[in-house]
């Protein structure tokens, strides 16, 4: 397996720019995803890891080799790359039986019949699909396009795998126990996978490292804890789940003894403390966040009930409630704004009911605007 | 319009063609050279098979005489077709072919779905027999039909009397009635044959999906069915429509004693009946009807421009077909009754009279099998038969792998020259068949003596190839237009080179298309006369030529004993072919 | 061949000339009066001799599908050894390929066979022929067929009238051409179309210039129903869709027997077309060119053609043959096309039958 190197790698359409200037290390074996919404260029960026794609500005490199670059000029198509890729689609050929579509790389590359035999039977055993072989693939389900997607892509073993949104044609089930089959297979074999997806959870889920890309460009790579937690900037925080973001003022900075910082501030009705990863200078605006699993509901008037003395408060009454299941969520409607607050969905509510909504400073986070 | 998959809005954006190209071919760059270099051999050739014949008949439109022959450039040739008379001409010549293609496209897609689409039975069978009278010689089912609605004797109109009791024919076949309904015998079935593949290609799931959404049947078929059709639906107007106005047998036989005139009985005239052909009469007519259809050509690619079509995509789906229940006895009705007045009546007759001395005299003692036996026992039927067999298997062949690669070009790739060499594919369609045929004798016999083209079965089959390519690079192109490019893309990823690709990914995928075009291209060959009776060398008769010789001999019933072998001949090529396509779809 | 049958005053100017320069020195002597008889002789075995060197022929024709074509062809490699490769293709078409094969430089073919008005065209305007040689035969031809254009005359096609004998009743037959005047044929006529190139234009060419355009204007007003393909029309006829078709190619009826229908030979004779062969030029085959030229009008294809109903161009031909055939064979000669009017009077056709 292999690494994958993007330097200042630039996708121009005419005066539109997809894709700008992004670098990139995929070290090997490492499971990397982009994610980002709908036109942020990370299916550009894979394509052009592909080939599909030209580059029309940097360098890309798999391993030690350099597969485009464009000042040079110097471009390796992509059948070339030693490349596995599984598609959105799944690309699979209609005319072909399963056992086909995942010998294709084998057969194109003319090894012998035998061996041919012997690696499809083991890439479909990977994928549990070997008693499916001789089926015509049309008449597959979509989770087992899908596996024998991943089966042809493996077959060959590349250099690296690129997926593009590969689980977005699954049901909600299906996609949750493919991912977690398919990180368990990356990890055993020790494969290199690039992942272009706008499914955040999925995201978190599957990666080492997760890269967050917006009109073009990467806003912040990191593992998805990092991401999810410590966000770099509003963008990357508003972009998992639905946080609250609040509008605040600093009042007081200092070093948190590590790499972060601790805050004071306040907003409209509320102050408190939390974290940043900056110092921000005192009278700075910023976002602070804090996500809905992080927030408590209590008893109107119960001042700071025991949570860190430094801990973030609100009143407010109970606007809206729905039944999600393992939780329910709760409107809470303050002074500042609406509170997006998630219990247990054991938790009685009343709608209208005065409360104070409450979150330790560890669970706020604030990112300048 | 992207109606396949909820691809993101970045792909939709850049699938906007102005943006970008299949990105897949821009990266064909192994370098560009080669490619250039493909392009410009791509280019020549087609220059050489369109261009060149079609450059003679232009110097033939503007120059006083013929080439080779001393003369001066003038304009005499347009100016003297810009008379009122022509254009009331051309207006009755469009306003036939208009009529003829509008019912026959709404028959055809109707017959396409139901094979297609609806679990109508036997429409396995159906499929093969109700594209039979496409494969007779026009002037076979001409004379059938002669026979069988003449105001006087003809036996519907007899039937009808004895029935009706009245002294009023039914029907009259002399009319324009007449004219559109011999055309449309082979414009139902060619369409028919153009579309029915897409139809059967689309995944089911974008109609359900439509279904689903609230819309009715009919407004799914109109709304997405329809739609997502349009290439092929647009293409096999075209060829339709502009096949109608350059037909001239129908109108010839049963518009002339009507009084009914077209451009082409008129192109015909003054190449035939002349004292010395008016070459540049001809020639400028063609050109002027050209010019009209490329507009038409140019609102095509205006129409199609920056949509997608892809509807069979990388995701397997189940070819299922409508269940209609009981209706589907009614559209099982309507495919026995098209089969009936379209193949039973005509092809009936041919083979009913193939028996007796003389068609339309059935008694007992006019029964023979001479025109059989004499037939079989003509040895130039045998040597034409052979000719013709070898350039039809050559022709069609090498039509459809240079129609595969220009349509694939012209529709899956961003290359420069694409246009070019589509427009190209389109010329030898936009010009009438007798026309051309003179174009193809200027251009081989002036080339230079050292090139052995004049005069060689070559001549005949790079005709030939001309001939068929129009239709072989609009049957490709609806077929490339369905397929989304994962597919290819990912063949080109997993290792597969470029022309790995296309032979093993596109051209398999497209091959129900390849090989119903083949089959047209084929017989194609087999009934092409214009052209074969001005390039044929001693010797290299084609089964045209012989059928010529036969009919201007008055052997009528030997030409539809050849016609019917021919027609049997298309029955075992369709049945090998869907048997082969059947084999593979069964499975799924 | 004698001297006697050899008749230099029937030879117009074009013929001498050609004679001059293709028999040379032998000619002079014939002029001479000095025993040209061997002399000639001697001359047309050195054709022989050369024409079977040549071995083969390529011949063009414009009568297509006839079965007599490969009839004559085969008896010619009979009697001379030589091959016939034959070429078909309508009057245009080989027109157009003789024309442009020339231009190119490419002599590919001998002999041309064809109609009167096309050689007119062939020698006037594509300047594609060869003036005439002179051969044993083409002397003894019918002095009418001795043309001043450079084709040695065959045979004539002649043109009359076919009636359905199930829809006309014997004691109505038209007799000539003058009775398809006869408003009882209104709307019952089916006509091969006078305003294009063809018999019907034929027919009207002779009518008019020898009845007049009355006449003609007459015949315009039984509504006419046109058509252009001969076979498919007789056939029509026969199956009772028209009474009358007209005009008919005579030489049709020995493959129609059987049906109910009557080839009429009109009182006034019949329209024909002169057919004949033409030296093209730069034949590759010059010597079997002549050969064939003169074996066409020799006795043998004469009577060949006599037999189907052609007229021949040969007295004497039509001996023992079937009353039915003799008649068509010898029938009255009424007239046939001026290649010179034909522009006028296509217009005239036009103007005429709207």
């Amino acid at each position: 397996m292999a690494s994958v190197t993007l330097e200042n790698v630039t996708r121009m359409y005419g005066a539109i720019t997809a894709v700008d200037n992004v670098n990139l290390k995929i070290k090997s074996g490492e499971f990397v995803t982009l994610l980002g919404p709908s036109g942020c260029g990370k299916t550009t960026t894979l394509r052009m890891v592909a080939g599909l794609e030209k580059n029309t500005g940097g360098r890309i490199s798999i391993g030690d080799n350099v597969v485009s670059d464009s000042e040079k000029g110097y471009f390796v198509p992509s059948e070339r790359r030693r490349l596995g890729m599984v598609f959105q689609s799944y690309a699979i050929w209609p005319h072909m039986t399963v056992f086909d579509n995942v010998a294709y790389p084998l057969r194109i590359r003319r090894r012998p019949d035998q061996e041919i035999r012997e690696r499809v039977m083991k890439a479909l055993t990977l994928v549990e699909m070997e008693k499916y072989a001789d089926r015509p693939s049309p008449a597959l389900s979509g989770g087992q396009q899908q596996r024998v997607a991943i089966a042809r892509a493996l077959v060959f073993e590349p250099e690296v795998l690129l997926l593009d949104e590969p689980l977005s044609n699954l049901d909600a089930r299906l996609r949750t126990q493919m991912g977690d089959d398919f990180r368990e297979l990356q990890q055993r074999l020790k494969i290199t996978a690039l992942y272009v997806t706008h499914d955040q959870s999925e995201a978190m889920a599957l990666s080492d490292r997760v890269v967050v890309m917006h009109g073009g460009q990467i806003l912040q790579v990191g593992a998805p804890e990092e991401i999810y937690r410590r966000p770099e900037n509003r963008r990357v925080a508003a972009f998992f789940g639905t946080p609250n973001l609040l509008n605040a003022t600093v009042k007081d900075c200092r070093p948190n003894g590590g790499q972060y910082y601790k805050l004071d501030v306040e907003g409209q009705g509320w102050s408190g403390e939390c974290h940043a990863a900056t110092e921000m200078p005192k009278g700075a605006d910023v976002t602070v966040m804090v996500r809905p699993e992080n927030l408590e509901i209590r008893e109107a008037g119960a001042v700071n009930g025991g949570l860190s003395p430094n801990g973030l408060e609100w009143s407010g009454e109970i606007s809206q409630a729905i039944f999600r299941g393992p939780h329910r969520s709760i409107m809470v409607k303050t002074p500042a704004q609406t509170l997006h607050v998630e219990t247990p969905s054991l938790a009685d509510v009343g709608i209208g009911r005065p409360v104070t909504v409450a979150a330790p400073s560890s669970a706020a986070w604030a990112v300048r605007n | 319009m992207t109606i396949i998959h909820n691809r993101s809005l970045d792909d939709i954006a850049e699938n906007t063609p102005t943006l970008r190209g299949n990105a897949f071919t821009r990266a064909f760059s192994g370098g560009s050279l080669p490619r250039l270099i493909g392009m410009l051999l791509l280019i020549l050739i087609l220059a050489f098979l369109t261009l060149y014949p079609l450059g003679m008949l232009l110097y033939g439109s503007l120059h006083s005489t013929p080439p080779g022959m001393a003369g001066e450039f003038n304009l005499n040739g347009y100016r003297s077709i810009m008379t009122t008379q022509n254009l009331i001409v051309l207006a009755n010549t469009v306003g036939i072919s208009l009529a003829k293609t509008i019912p026959s496209l709404v028959i055809a897609v109707f017959l396409a779905w139901i094979i297609a689409r609806t679990d109508t039975p036997f429409r396995g069978t159906l499929e093969v027999l109700i594209t039979l009278p496409f494969f007779i010689p026009p002037i076979l089912t001409a004379m059938a039909w002669g026979m069988l609605a003449n105001p006087q004797v003809g036996v519907i109109n007899m039937v009808w009397r004895w029935m009706s009791g009245g002294t009023d024919p039914l029907v009259n076949i002399y009319s324009y009635g007449g004219v559109i309904w011999h055309m449309c015998q082979y414009s139902i079935p060619f369409l028919f044959l153009f579309m029915v593949d897409a139809f059967r290609a689309m995944d089911p799931s974008l109609e359900e999906s439509s279904r689903m959404c609230g819309a009715s049947r009919w407004t799914t078929f109109r709304k997405i069915t329809l739609l997502l059709m349009l290439p092929v639906l647009t293409s096999s107007f075209m060829l339709s429509f502009i096949k109608g106005i350059e037909t001239f047998e129908s109108a010839l036989f049963f518009g002339l004693p009507a009084g009914i005139k077209v451009i082409t009985t008129d192109i015909y005239e003054s190449i035939n009946h002349r004292a010395t052909p008016d070459y540049q009469y001809a020639t400028s007519l063609s050109f002027a009807i050209m010019g009209l259809m490329l507009l038409l050509v140019i609102a095509q690619w205006a129409i199609l421009r920056g949509k997608s079509f892809q509807t069979v995509t990388g995701k397997g789906f189940r070819p299922n077909v409508m269940e209609l229940g009981p209706w589907r006895w009614v559209t099982f009705a309507f495919c026995v009754l098209f089969f009936l007045l379209t193949v039973v009546l005509p092809v009936g007759q041919l083979m009913l009279g193939s028996f007796f001395r003389f068609f339309g005299f059935y008694t007992y003692d006019m029964l023979t099998l001479e025109h059989y036996r004499s037939v079989f026992s003509n040895s130039e039927f045998w040597r034409a038969l052979r000719n013709t067999m070898v350039l039809g298997l050559l022709g069609a062949s090498a039509t459809m792998v240079l129609g595969a690669i220009v349509a694939y070009i012209s529709i899956r790739t961003r290359w420069r020259g694409r246009s070019l060499i589509d427009g190209m594919a389109w010329l030898p369609w936009m010009m009438p068949g007798m026309v051309l045929g003179v174009g193809f004798l200027w251009a081989f016999a002036m080339l230079p003596g050292p090139i052995p083209i004049y005069g060689t079965i070559w001549a005949l089959l790079l005709a030939y190839i001309a001939l068929g390519t129009p239709v072989a690079v609009r049957v490709m192109t609806g077929s490339y237009h369905q397929l989304s490019y994962d597919l290819e893309e990912c063949s080109r990823v997993h290792g597969a080179s470029w022309f790995q690709t296309m032979w093993r990914i596109l051209v398999a995928l497209a091959w129900p298309a390849f090989a119903v075009g083949w089959v047209l291209t084929f017989f194609g060959i087999m009934r092409e006369l214009s052209a074969s009776i001005l390039l044929y060398s001693v010797g290299s008769e084609t089964l045209a030529v012989v059928l010529m010789k036969l009919w201007a001999n008055g052997n009528a019933e030997q030409v539809s004993v050849i016609g019917l072998m021919m027609m049997l001949m298309v029955i075992v090529f369709r049945w090998v072919q869907l048997a082969f396509i059947n084999a593979r779809v069964s499975k799924l | 061949m004698t001297t006697s049958k050899f008749n230099m005053s029937a030879m117009g100017s074009w013929s001498r000339r050609v004679f001059l320069a293709a028999a040379g020195s032998a000619a002079i002597i014939a002029a001479a009066g000095v025993p040209a008889a061997n002399a000639q002789d001697a001359e047309w075995q050195k054709v022989i001799d050369a024409g079977k060197k040549e071995g083969s022929l390529v011949l063009y024709t414009a009568l297509v599908g006839q079965p007599s074509t490969k009839q004559i062809a085969a008896a010619f490699t009979k009697e001379y050894g030589i091959n016939v490769e034959v070429l078909e293709a309508r009057a245009s078409e080989i027109r157009e390929r003789v024309r442009v094969e020339q231009s190119a430089g490419r002599f590919a073919a001998d002999v041309m066979f064809t109609s009167e008005g096309q050689t007119m065209l062939y020698d006037t305007e594509d300047k594609s022929v060869d003036p005439l040689p002179v051969t044993p035969n083409s002397t003894k031809i019918g002095d009418r067929f001795k043309l001043k254009v450079p084709m040695a005359s065959v045979m004539t096609i002649p043109y009359g009238i076919m009636i359905n004998t199930g829809l006309v009743k014997p004691a109505d037959e038209p007799k000539s051409w003058k009775d398809l005047a006869d408003p009882k044929w209104q709307g019952k006529i089916l006509s091969d179309d006078p305003r294009a190139i063809g018999a019907g234009y034929l027919w009207f060419f002779s009518t008019y210039t020898r009845i007049g355009e009355d006449y003609v204007k007459k015949v315009a007003d039984q509504k006419l129903v046109f058509t252009r393909d001969q076979r498919e029309s007789q056939r029509r006829t026969a199956r009772g869709e028209y009474s009358i078709y007209t005009p008919v190619i005579m030489t049709d009826f020995s493959d129609l027997k059987g049906l109910p229908v009557k080839f009429i030979i009109p009182e006034e004779g019949v329209p024909y077309v002169l057919y004949g062969n033409v030296l093209l030029k730069k034949a590759p085959h010059p010597n079997a060119a002549k050969l064939y030229l003169d074996f066409m009008q020799g006795p043998t294809v004469q009577k060949i053609y006599a037999s189907l109903g052609y007229g021949p161009v040969l007295a004497g031909m039509t001996e023992g043959l079937p009353a039915d055939v003799k008649a068509i064979s010898e029938a009255k000669l009424y007239g046939t096309t001026d290649t010179t009017r034909q522009n006028e009077m296509l217009a005239k056709s036009k103007e005429i039958f709207k």
